[in-house]
């Protein structure tokens, strides 16, 4: 029993990372990751949203009818959010200004929608926790990661301070847009390589290969497209 | 969909809007003032910057000011006198609105210039503004700008930025005592 919890944990980790082998949440990652310290903070104010919304989705599960659950989560989410985004620009000024826009937009984050579509809506409280604590830190991992390998390559600093060497020769392409997507593609692989075996098995693409299937509801409906979703 | 679900569905959601609603009015009475006080706290640090001297700002309020100043503040120091002024002006750039914070001394002498906002400019043309070459060259002098440059190739730029500080000569004028 107590091994399964700390599965559900463990497994936002590295098997079922949100941003490496679900590729959820994509656009704050690359936008964020190219400074340590901007990463920590997201993924830290993510997981706190990712933490509270399936906490309340989970809680609210068998009173939000199905037809209004999408507008029901958004209105959670967003309230979390706009929680969070106010504590920040009151205690942690800095930090809210160098997430800038990106800090509203974890409301349309697609790990939290996401989570609290596959997991939340169909799980207790308690393993919806865990499971948003682990997938919270599995982004929070993730982007981090990112950022050392952006920021230290890119720009040379790491959380604003100079490395010797990498400041005077940097490779600014990191930083920008293309170094992003790099970055990103070169992590994406590197953890199939380390997960080998151990990670989900894809094998075919359509819905019943999708890292996603088990927990998904709709994992046959790639048999049944004209369905009504 | 039933008429039972459909008045579910209708309550459920009105019911979680103002439970969300109400709990973000009550975070935003704990952090409003907070914000606020940062808010004043960072546009005090921003005037000391160009105005040294003065420890605390009075807001200055005169309709005879031009439109393009934003913000007009006398500058006063511990013993409560009067130190300098800062305004705050801003006018068409070349692609936008440039913002450009004046500090002007008792004797009608630019003590220090800020650039504030030159985001809407190229960057490699009339962003130059905001750099210390630009900007140090106005210290010292007063409202005619004589032996000011401006960068070449960002003339429309340099031009709005010399109307800024003129805009601040000329609220000075209104504002000043004595």
């Amino acid at each position: 029993m107590k091994n399964s919890k700390l599965a559900i944990l463990l497994k936002g980790l590295i098997r079922e990372n949100p941003v490496l082998v679900l590729i959820l949440g994509t656009c704050p990652t690359l936008a964020v990751s190219t400074s340590v310290t901007a990463a920590i903070g997201m993924g830290l104010a993510a997981t706190a949203v990712l933490l509270c919304s399936n906490i309340a989705i989970s809680a609210l599960r068998k009173v939000i009818p199905d037809q209004v659950r999408i507008p029901c989560y958004i209105v959670l989410i967003a309230g979390f959010v706009t929680v969070v985004s106010m504590v920040m620009e009151a205690y942690t000024y800095d930090l809210f200004k160098s997430l800038g826009v990106y800090l509203s937009l974890i409301v349309v984050n697609c790990i939290i929608l996401g989570r609290a579509e596959m997991f939340a809506s169909k799980n207790t409280v308690g393993d919806s926790a865990l499971d948003a604590i682990g997938m919270g830190l599995g982004f929070t991992l993730a982007l981090v990661c990112m950022a050392t390998i952006r920021e230290v390559f890119g720009a040379g600093t790491f959380c604003g301070l100079p490395v010797p060497w990498f400041n005077e020769n940097p490779i600014s392409i990191l930083t920008m847009a293309p170094g992003g997507f790099m970055t990103y593609g070169l992590l994406i692989a590197l953890v199939n390589k380390i997960s080998n075996g151990k990670a989900i098995k894809k094998k075919d693409f359509g819905c019943a290969g999708c890292p996603s299937a088990a927990s998904c509801g709709k994992s046959t409906c790639g048999a049944k497209e004209e369905t009504n979703v | 969909m039933t008429r039972k679900t459909l008045i579910k569905s209708i309550v459920v959601l009105a019911v979680i809007c103002l439970v969300i609603s109400g709990a973000l009015a009550v975070v935003n009475s704990f952090t409003s003032p907070l914000i606020e006080a940062g808010k004043v706290e960072r546009e005090t640090a921003s005037r000391q910057l160009v105005l040294p001297e003065a420890v605390d700002f009075e807001l200055l309020e005169n309709d005879a000011m031009p439109a393009s100043v934003t913000g007009a503040y006398k500058g006063v120091n511990a013993a409560g006198e009067t130190v300098g002024y800062v305004f705050t002006a801003g006018n068409k750039g070349f692609d936008g609105t440039i913002v450009v914070m004046t500090a002007i001394d008792n004797e009608g002498k630019i003590v220090r210039v800020a650039t504030i906002d030159v985001t809407s400019e190229t960057s490699t043309l009339g962003g130059q503004t905001a750099k210390e070459f630009y900007t140090e060259q106005y210290t010292g002098k007063d409202g005619s700008l004589s032996g000011v440059d401006a960068i070449s190739g960002a003339t429309i730029t340099s031009k709005a930025y010399e109307l800024c500080v003129k805009d601040s000569f000329a609220a000075y004028d209104i504002v000043k005592e004595g």
